[in-house]
């Protein structure tokens, strides 16, 4: 028998502990689950372990490898600096579902099989959605909604995708895939759902902005990155894929620009981030793949802490609007510099986490010959340095003094985010940590002095673009309101349906009814009557016409019959005389 | 010991950072034109010294005007879905 527990146990296990346990004992809890978990995950051996015969198939509930392992370290480092931020939520229902979020994710990523896959997948939609419901307002009500019809679809298409594979090939087992068959193309479609690639993108920007602050922050880490890690192991190498992941990467960095909510910037530099990955994951060499995956590391690091640190000015504030926003820096002077950061390490400069990472797909793009999308990474490195490394700290935390004089949040979020923060900054600097955990052998130095000038003359000279575009003016401002994505599709189309069916249809079928009803039933009264007057007329009187005949035929008979036996007998005797006389003489 | 980021309000603070800015995007280039030598690479584009630098400002200008042109088509009141 295998050493540790199946790493989904500890989460379930802790979940079902929250509700009885209160104040240090249930923050201990929180923070110990994770740290359990991730314990477990070193004395795991790797292979499969904890497999299970049920109604004929087997159930893998842990399938350990360097792939399973890096995403299984992630996650519990980023549960443990989420639950640090948040135990200020005092709120057993989103504890319980973070834990389960959590659990399921990581039961998704050690799933050996398809059945267990499948059940994982479903319960981290399902926890997905009630976490966003914990933003309690109406918005995040709709949000989730939107969240679950997105996700149950994918999820049908996955189930659909399993069946027909596994009735195909008659073995259950989750590894490479590739795209063949209609089978496979529905797996993969449900995973690039939950990889939010755009045009399936909107549910992401839509939902997670509407979350509680600690809930978007754990909605940042788990339900993209499973998805990459479900693509790194069904789909590498698969062509289509290095397209997406270019268009990915490029397609949100317009829409940042011009939001004005800074979680969403947020969520739409997530797109952006998880495009590189899945770029990665097309190009399929082993370079690419270490960039993708170590990238997927790296920016469940960045991604929380930036998420935690608009979440904490969101606590203090009360404010998710940059145009609320601004001078914060004056007063929240630990915040700033812990947002610069995330800024850092998300734009990807040298010393700081993502450049080690993105730096590999980029160059494994090179490596490959694949032109256009080098030309298009790059354009998305500067963009997300852009909206994501600039646009964020500069209208949070500088840019116009909105007044606002909060102050520093609570030590535990402060905590959260400073642990995060130096890890994006040790791995900056010592990738080989990172290095040593990926599923191929790293032969890659991030720190040539081409790589380190060439990233930093683009992340200066875009800075340079932004500053002048500030100066002169033409930078867009930041502006209350929307901006039209693909969710329109479902929240406005589906409008358009109702005022369809609603005004065409159900109008054309009261028009036709009118129109029955005037020219239809009409003639059919008219056809009646025609009716009646042939039975009155023509039938009633041939019946009654002899019905007549016979009575007065029956009348004039009724005269023979008096009754009387003497007149009977006279007849009988006439008669007997007439006969016997016409026998006689004839 | 408080952390402050005050010092950024000093008289001439800003300019000075400028300074400091417009001397990082010389220096940048300069080294890259005289010491950096392109080894290992596969695209031509790697190769030319600058080439990061003239990419990086016409991306973003690029990436700002075209989101000006999507705030115009994509742009609603806030209310827009209610």
């Amino acid at each position: 028998m295998s050493s540790g527990v199946p790493p989904v146990l500890i989460f379930l296990l802790g979940a079902l502990l929250v509700p009885y346990l209160t104040g240090r004992a249930k923050a201990g809890l929180l923070l110990v689950v994770p740290v359990v978990a991730f314990v477990n995950l070193l004395l795991l051996p790797e292979g499969t372990s904890w497999t299970y015969t049920f109604l004929g198939h087997q159930l893998i509930f842990a399938q350990v490898d360097k792939l399973s392992l890096c995403f299984g370290y992630i996650f519990c480092l980023a549960a443990f600096a989420g639950m640090l931020y948040g135990l200020q939520e005092r709120d057993d229902r989103q504890y319980i579902t973070m834990l389960v979020y959590v659990g399921s994710s990581i039961g998704a990523v050690f799933a050996g099989d398809y059945l267990t896959l499948f059940l994982f997948w479903e319960l981290m939609t399902f926890a997905a959605a009630v976490l966003i419901w914990a933003g309690n307002t109406e918005a995040a009500g709709k949000a989730g909604m939107h969240y679950l019809l997105v996700h149950v679809f994918g999820g049908f298409c996955l189930l659909a995708g399993i069946v027909i594979q596994t009735s195909q090939t008659g073995s259950t087992t989750f590894g490479y895939l590739g795209l063949d068959g209609i089978g496979s193309v529905l797996i993969f479609l449900a995973f690039i759902i939950n990889a939010a690639v755009p045009p399936l993108h909107a549910w992401l920007t839509d939902s997670y902005p509407e979350s509680t602050i600690t809930g978007t922050v754990f909605l940042t880490a788990y339900t993209t990155k499973t998805a990459v890690y479900v693509l790194a192991r069904a789909f590498p190498g698969e062509d289509i894929l290095i397209y997406l992941g270019a268009f990915m990467t490029v397609y949100p960095i317009f829409y940042a620009v011009i939001e004005n909510d800074a979680r969403r910037v947020l969520a739409y530099s997530m797109v952006n981030q998880v495009g590189f990955m899945v770029t990665g994951i097309g190009i399929g060499t082993a370079l690419a793949l270490n960039g993708a995956i170590s990238h997927a590391f790296n920016d469940i690091l960045f991604k929380s802490l930036l998420m935690m640190t608009v979440g904490a000015v969101m606590y203090v504030t009360g404010k998710r609007y940059c145009t609320d926003l601004g001078g914060l820096y004056k007063t929240m002077p630990i915040t700033t510099v812990l947002c610069i950061v995330g800024a850092a390490s998300i734009s990807a400069f040298p010393l700081f986490s993502g450049f080690v990472s993105k730096s590999m797909v980029i160059a494994a793009a090179a490596e490959g010959g694949y032109s256009v999308v080098w030309f298009m990474l790059l354009f998305a490195s500067a963009g997300v340095f852009h909206h994501a490394g600039i646009k964020i700290p500069y209208f949070v935390f500088f840019a116009h003094d909105a007044g606002i004089r909060a102050k520093e949040p609570p030590l535990n979020m402060l905590l959260a985010m400073g642990f995060l923060a130096f890890l994006c900054v040790l791995i900056g600097t010592a990738p080989g940590l990172l290095y040593s955990l990926l599923p191929f052998p790293v032969d890659y130095h991030p720190y040539t002095a081409a790589h380190v000038v060439g990233q930093l003359q683009l992340l200066f000279f875009s800075g340079l673009a932004f500053i002048y575009l500030i100066v002169n003016g033409h930078y867009p401002p930041e502006k209350v309101g929307l901006n039209l994505d693909t969710d329109w599709l479902y929240r406005k189309a589906a409008t358009l349906y109702v005022w369809l069916s609603d005004k065409p249809v159900v109008a054309t079928e009261n028009a036709l009814a009118r129109a029955y009803r005037s020219v239809g039933i009409r003639q059919n009264i008219r056809f009646a009557q025609l009716c009646l007057t042939f039975d009155i007329h023509v039938i009633d009187r041939a019946v009654n016409g002899v019905a007549n005949i016979f009575a007065s035929l029956s009348k004039t008979l009724r005269v023979l019959q008096t009754g009387q036996l003497q007149h009977y007998a006279m007849v009988i005797v006439l008669g007997a005389f007439v006969l016997l006389s016409g026998y006689l003489f004839f | 010991m408080k952390l402050s980021l005050r010092w950024i309000e000093n008289p001439g603070m800003l300019t000075r950072m400028w300074q400091g800015f417009v001397g990082v995007l010389v220096v940048l280039v300069a080294v890259d034109v005289m010491f950096v030598t392109h080894e290992h690479t596969f695209l031509i584009f790697e190769t030319i010294p600058g080439f990061s630098a003239v990419y990086g400002f016409v991306a973003c200008t690029a990436l700002v005007v075209i989101a000006k042109i999507l705030r115009k088509i994509c742009k609603r009141d806030l209310k827009y879905y209610e």
